[in-house]
């Protein structure tokens, strides 16, 4: 066994380049590999931790105090779904804070910290300090993505009043930690907090309820919804209203806040995947070289008596020492890039995630390599068993070799460096598949790689559509006792204005489900079109549903649904399927004649407001304001919403992008890094010929870089339209659980094709920059050995 | 009325090898002709390779100047001197040092369509050359491993050739060829010889060195001795008899 | 081709060819009628009952048949002729009625027309064609086949066969003519091969044959000459010989074994020899080291080396130095000028002229300068033992050069001479 490690490890010292960029592909397997799956498992589960170390609850229902009378407490206790529950008395308010260099709207639940809970508690995220007067501990969002630091002031401006506030701590709770989740919830000191009750009075004060329940479904709020809103007016959730019921459960929280990381995983899992795939076809193409290069060497070792057990073990081993070297490495390193991850996903989810080391996670990345590599090599080294020692000793070469002329040269046309590239190519078939087969595959990750970049950071339209919103410039909610129609053309008119239509909302129940109804008259002028299947409702008695809601229900286009609002009710055909994970999937798409038939009263207040190109919608919003005041329930500039809810996706998401982009250039630099190098080793004899007939080195360089472009560009060709034709649906089935089942990301051709020129002209300078090293091969060493 | 071809002006090659310099040729003042076949003798070490590839060109000289016809090349780059060698040179080694992945006509031609971009003149002439040194046509679409020794020297000779150097130098052509094999590489380099081709040869087999008229016996870095015979024919006595003397003179 | 690489064709060929009838046949569960769009027309004609004209049939993008009928049953409209125009007609052709209603009323019916038998004729017709251009694919393909097969087997037996009546006629010197790219190459070049090797064979069985006979003659000769002490043998011969070829080289023989005579009492000397107080190590340098040396000694920088021809001369590095130095501190001492180097390959000697600026030395004094102890007149007051130059002339001497110096035009100058290697 010493005799087969002083093998390995002497091999290892002989190949320290290849050693060197081999365990640098195990590294970056094991990192990407490691760090995706961490993220993969651990991220959403790490969630699941924090609710049960916090024992949140189903799910919590929050009104004003006014509307929680005798009648909802009693339904509340009373209900056989509601297994235990918790009433808080608690602030709930909205108001504007500054938000790193902006200022941004949020429905703020300030709590008493000094009350205890039974459930849905709360804990502190990193350092506190004792509290002094006017303290508060707000959601470490505020900290990571809003800019905040311990003892920062920060200045809530309410309706009528404002307070200023000290930070004194971060704080995590499930429900109220994100921006993504509505409301979200601070704490006071005892003292503070009976302050601010003064000074805000009974205007703010509203009853949260935490409640289990046997069953989670949304029955419970409908029942509470009929009690405190008997009218069942049209609620919008664009604009969030703190003066009526609010709600949500544990589940909707778990997509909203892990919806980022399991996207970003699914795709980190997916590239560090084919990234492996890669760093293992080259190992195996590594092995298979290092065996033809050492033939006369395991000739001699045969010769001198070791088995051919004993030489393939000796292989076997270096490369598992390198694979175990490269690959603990790169686990390790995957570790230090957990806080990084952590930080990126805590603008999106709040959550700080804490990542221990995972034993079993790693373990079976390692021992997967490894099994991988052992496997690799035993098959790749198996040949040696059948090599004789004395053919081995010469070389391998065992008898006339018949081989093809590829493009005899009186026959071919072009430049002689080019026809004698192509040769080679066309000799060496093996190498070049090979070639051909990585690039493909790394270009079709960095395709992915590179839409989604495009998709984030250069036209973020595609992307901000992907949810399923109708992407207007603002929205103006008119007062539904104004003169509607002058209205609607008054602001048509307006400057800039391109176009304005109504979308409501409108809650229903389609069999059983709440659904919200996105309401329009003529769906042909929406700008969105996210229905995936089918088309929009032509007429009355048709409805889109999502696809989500579809497939609860179990129902496909063609099938009727009854769709009921209060006591009436009418049979709908559904003739399309839409996308979107908005209310988490339960919303339906209705024409307004067709509203109106379960619901008579049903009034278009909601109207989108399209400007033009380059228009600023915050001025326009203002105009809006200060010229219709009157007859506007509040107005909504839209760009303001998307470009702050975009953010951080964008941002995390044109990251990964970026990452993937890099890696694969510097694997593609790796990989070309092998295969020239071992080229140029085994062609040593014919370049010295070559420079002796008066070749000059430039000229070599081209020959041998040219040789590996056809399948460099064949891949990447292959690669970048795989990646094109296949990003879309791999997005689709990535997301689903989004809600997305048919991305639309805008796959720019041209940019990819940049990325591809930009890889093959890479590929080719890295290979003239290896193949440089021609220039010490001289022809007079070749003649005097 | 034969010009001269190459000129070297103290000429020194020297080598280090764990700090001792190793002066393997020394301050050589010679001068080749053209037309002639300059043989380069001498024993093991003596320096005879190291001058023929440091003419050539293949090599760079450490001290001293190379002149070849007008042109200074011993201070020419790597690259230059490589221009210099498809031009001017056309080398056949001992041990033929054919590319083995391509085919006979292809190696020929690999070397030709360095200099020319006529594909078809350079096919032509290549083939004239390769039935010239007798090889058949079922030859040309072979690779080298398949061929004898003296078919792949006469290859490489044909490949040489294909340039039109202007000078052809030759190690050992016959080393690694038998007797009979090696007298036919000897009478294709000597007819070329006798159509003007300038060859230089470096060898230690005296039937080789018998086809040269001028044979220079090189001994630890500088030239011991010149000796200039008329042109080779058949059979002549008198002639072998003054190269034989001249060889035991030299201490051969 | 392997068998590797035939069974991959057949594979590839086989999911291809399934490929392709999976793609022509996908059409074929499209027999149902889309609900959707049946309640888009019903839905249409509603809307816009009574007010439209019939020629304006809506949603005919469908590309569904069907008739309108109103609530008594008389024909309003159809979308082309022969369609089931009554109820009963259509029943019989098993067509679809929908009504059209509004507000709960009905006002007609629409007849989607049940084109099945047509969807099957068009399917039949497909099938037909899909299955003609099949066969057709097929024969195409075993035609080509047959020729490739022919051509890559039957031809070259055939050849092999012409061949072997050559090989049988003994004409060995007939190839057997390949064709480039035959896969069959291996085959054929091995029969070539054995064609080569009885060629072959044959020569060498000649050529044994011949030297075998040689060997026997020469050894005959050799033997009857008998075998003697060779210096002796050539010392008698030198006396009997008078041809003188012979003469010289028994005289070769002779000096050789004087010469090993002459290198053995040599070694005797050189032991004998005492060793010099000024031990010279004469190695051979390239000249290029020359400037660095100067430039080593010339502490002042008042050294002008111009280009130093490039060979190799015999020196000891570290005495050259020595010699050096004493030049150009004698330079300093008494000129004080800016010296001038330059070098030159006079014959077999590089020459190096050290010139200065200063006054020389008067003329008769120069052939003293070199002698033990000798210090000239403008030397009174300064330090110095009249050593320097005499030990640079031994030291030059000792490797095989010289130094000279005389005045010069307005300088004093210095000549080391070097010897070329």
């Amino acid at each position: 066994m010493r005799k087969l490690a002083m093998l390995s490890f002497a091999n290892i010292r002989k190949t320290k380049g290849h050693t060197v960029s081999l365990l640098l592909m195990f590294l970056i397997a094991g990192l990407l590999l490691n760090a995706g799956s961490l993220v993969f498992v651990n991220f959403g589960s790490f969630f699941e931790k924090v609710t049960k170390e916090l024992k949140t609850t189903d799910v919590y229902y929050i009104m004003p105090s006014h509307l929680y009378n005798g009648e909802v407490d009693k339904y509340i206790r009373n209900n056989k779904n509601v297994s235990n529950m918790q009433k808080e008395e608690v602030i709930w308010a909205q108001a504007s804070i500054p938000y790193n260099d902006d200022t941004r709207e949020i429905s703020f639940i300030l709590n008493d910290a000094d009350k205890e809970r039974d459930f849905s508690k709360w804990k502190f995220v990193g350092e506190h300090l004792p509290p002094d007067s006017m303290s508060i501990y707000v959601p470490y969002l505020l900290n990571i993505d809003g800019g905040y630091k311990l003892n920062d002031k920060v200045k809530m401006k309410f309706d009528d009043a404002a307070l200023t506030f000290t930070i004194k701590g971060f704080t995590e709770d499930a429900f109220f930690s994100s921006l993504d989740t509505i409301n979200l919830g601070t704490y006071l000191p005892h003292e503070t907090y009976e302050k601010v009750v003064q000074k805000l009075g009974d205007k703010y004060s509203a009853t949260l309820i935490f409640a289990d329940l046997d069953k989670v479904n949304n029955e419970v709020e409908t029942g509470i919804r009929e009690l405190v809103q008997p009218d069942q007016k049209a609620t919008l959730s664009m604009v969030e209203d703190t003066r009526t019921l609010s709600s949500s459960d544990i589940e909707l929280l778990r997509t909203s806040r892990t919806f980022m990381s399991s996207m970003a995983s699914v795709m980190a899992m997916a590239f560090a995947f084919i990234i492996a795939i890669v760093c293992l076809i080259v190992v195996r193409f590594r092995i298979g070289n290092s065996i033809e290069e050492d033939m006369s060497k395991i000739g001699s070792l045969r010769a001198i008596g070791y088995t051919s057990r004993q030489i393939i073990l000796s292989i076997v081993m270096q490369y598992m020492l390198i694979a175990l070297v490269g690959s603990i490495a790169g686990i390790s390193l995957s570790y230090l890039t957990t806080p990084i991850l952590s930080d990126i996903f805590a603008h999106q989810s709040g959550l700080m995630w804490v990542q221990g080391f995972d034993g079993a996670i790693s373990s079976i990345i390692l021992s997967a390599i490894l099994f991988v590599v052992i496997i690799v090599s035993f098959i790749s080294s198996g040949r040696i068993r059948k090599l004789n020692p004395i053919v081995a000793l010469r070389g391998g070469i065992t008898t006339h070799n018949f081989r093809k002329n590829y493009l005899p040269l009186h026959k071919s046309i072009g430049s002689l460096p080019v026809v004698l590239g192509f040769k080679s190519m066309l000799q060496s078939r093996k190498h070049s598949f090979m070639i051909g087969v990585i690039l493909a595959a790394v270009s079709f990750a960095s395709t992915f790689g590179a839409v989604m970049f495009y998709n984030t950071v250069i036209d973020t339209q595609a992307f901000a559509k992907t949810p399923g919103i109708e992407l207007s410039n603002a929205v103006a909610i008119l007062n539904s006792d104004a003169e509607q129609p002058k209205l609607v053309d008054n602001i048509k008119n307006m400057k800039n204005v391109r176009k304005v239509q109504y979308i409501d909302e409108s809650k229903v129940k389609i069999e059983n489900y709440d659904v919200t109804a996105y309401v329009m008259e003529d769906f042909s002028t929406k700008e969105t079109n996210t229905v995936f299947k089918g088309r929009y409702p032509l007429h009355s008695n048709e409805v889109v549903l999502a696809g989500i809601l579809a497939d609860k229900m179990d129902k496909k286009i063609g099938d009727r649904v009854m769709i009921k609002v209060g006591a009436k009710q009418a049979e709908y055909m559904i003739t399309g399927l839409s996308q979107g994970a908005n209310m988490g999937g339960m919303n339906a798409s209705i024409r307004w004649d067709g509203i109106l038939k379960v619901n008579p009263d049903f009034k278009q207040q909601s109207l989108q407001i399209y400007l033009n190109k380059n228009s600023k919608a915050d001025e326009f919003v203002n105009k809006l304001e200060s010229d219709y005041g009157d007859s506007i329930v509040t107005s909504v500039d839209m760009d303001k919403i998307m470009d702050d809810g975009m953010g951080m996706y964008i941002s995390i998401v044109s990251k990964l992008g970026m990452g993937m982009m890099v890696i694969t250039i510097v694997v593609v630099i790796l990989v070309l890094y092998f295969v020239i190098i071992s080229s140029v080793i085994r062609k040593k004899r014919e370049l010295g010929i070559q420079k002796a007939i008066g070749f000059t080195t430039f000229q070599l360089m081209n020959q041998l870089s040219l040789g590996f472009l056809p399948p460099i560009i064949i891949g990447v060709l292959f690669g970048s339209a795989v990646g094109i034709t296949l990003t879309n649906p791999l997005m689709s089935v990535a997301m689903r659980a989004m809600g997305i089942m048919k991305a639309q990301f805008v796959i720019a051709t041209s940019w990819i094709s940049l990325f591809g020129v930009a890889l093959v002209v890479v590929s080719y300078c890295t290979s003239m920059l290896i193949t440089y090293r021609i220039r010490k091969i001289s022809a007079y060493a070749l003649v005097s050995e | 009325m034969s010009q001269v071809m190459i000129a070297t002006d103290k000429l020194s090659k020297s080598f280090s090898s764990g700090g001792v310099q190793q002066h393997v040729l020394k301050n050589l003042d010679l001068e080749i002709l053209s037309g002639d076949f300059t043989v380069i003798m001498g024993s093991s070490g003596a320096g005879k390779s190291t001058l023929m590839y440091a003419l050539s060109g293949m090599d760079k000289p450490t001290l001293g100047s190379i002149t070849y016809f007008d042109q200074e090349i011993a201070k020419l780059s790597n690259d230059k001197l490589a221009v210099f060698r498809r031009l001017n040179c056309g080398f056949v080694f001992q041990q033929m040092f054919l590319l083995d992945n391509m085919s006979i006509l292809d190696n020929i031609l690999a070397a030709g369509l360095l200099v020319s971009n006529d594909r078809k003149a350079i096919t032509a002439r290549a083939k004239e050359l390769l039935a010239q040194v007798g090889l058949t046509e079922l030859i040309w679409s072979k690779f080298p491993t398949q061929l004898s020794g003296g078919e792949a020297q006469r290859a490489a000779i044909v490949r040489a050739l294909i340039n039109q150097p202007k000078v052809v130098f030759a190690d050992e052509p016959t080393g690694a060829l038998n007797s009979a094999s090696g007298k036919a590489v000897l009478d294709v380099l000597t007819d070329l010889n006798s159509r003007g081709q300038s060859i230089i040869m470096v060898t230690h087999d005296l039937k080789s060195a018998r086809r040269g008229n001028r044979i220079l016996y090189m001994r630890d870095g500088v030239i011991h001795g010149i000796c200039n015979l008329g042109k080779y024919v058949s059979g002549d006595r008198e002639r072998h008899g003054k190269l034989q003397a001249f060889l035991t003179e030299m201490g051969w | 081709m392997s068998i590797k690489k035939v069974t991959f064709l057949a594979v590839a060929i086989l999911f291809m060819g399934i490929g392709v009838i999976l793609f022509i046949f996908r059409s074929l569960n499209e027999a149902g009628i889309d609900v959707v769009a049946v309640n888009d027309i019903t839905q249409s004609l509603a809307e816009h009952w009574g007010s439209q004209e019939q020629s304006e049939l809506p949603s005919r993008q469908y590309g569904l048949e069907y008739t309108v009928l109103d609530s008594r049953g008389d024909l309003v409209g159809a979308t082309r002729r022969g369609l089931s125009e009554d109820i009963d007609s259509a029943i019989h052709n098993r067509d679809t009625i929908v009504d059209i209603t509004r507000n709960g009323t009905v006002l007609g019916k629409v007849i989607i027309f049940n084109n099945t038998s047509e969807l099957w004729e068009k399917y039949r017709n497909n099938l037909l064609v899909f299955f003609g251009v099949m066969i057709m694919f097929i024969t195409l393909f075993c035609l080509i086949y047959a020729v490739y097969i022919d051509r890559s087997i039957f031809r070259p037996f055939r050849k092999l066969q012409a061949f072997a009546r050559h090989v049988a006629e003994g004409k060995l010197d007939m190839p057997l003519e390949m064709e480039e790219g035959n896969g069959f190459g291996a085959f054929a070049e091995s029969f070539d091969l054995m064609r080569e090797e009885l060629a072959k064979a044959r020569e060498n069985e000649r050529m044994a044959n011949q030297s075998k006979k040689e060997l026997v003659a020469s050894l005959s000769h050799d033997i009857k000459t008998p075998v003697a002490s060779i210096k002796a043998v050539s010392e008698v011969m030198i006396l009997n010989s008078v041809i003188e070829d012979d003469i010289n080289q028994l005289e070769v023989i002779n000096s050789k074994a004087d010469q090993i005579n002459t290198l053995i009492t040599n070694l005797f000397n050189a032991t004998l020899e005492e060793l010099q107080e000024l031990n010279v190590t004469v190695t051979e340098e390239s000249s290029t080291v020359l400037g660095d040396l100067i430039q080593n000694v010339d502490y002042y920088n008042r050294a002008v080396v111009s280009s130093i021809p490039e060979c190799i001369v015999l020196v000891d590095l570290l005495r050259l130095l020595q010699v050096v130095d004493n030049v150009i501190s004698n330079s300093y001492k008494y000129a004080g000028t800016s010296i001038s180097v330059s070098a030159s390959i006079k014959g077999q000697y590089l020459e190096i002229e050290f010139k200065d600026y200063g006054h020389g030395v008067s003329p008769e004094e120069i052939p003293l300068l070199l002698n033990k102890f000798y210090r000239a007149k403008n030397a009174v007051g300064k330090s110095g033992t009249g050593l320097g130059l005499y030990i640079a002339k031994y030291l030059m001497n000792k490797m095989s050069g010289d130094i000279n110096c005389r005045n010069m035009d307005g300088g004093f100058v210095v000549i080391l001479r070097l010897h070329i290697a």
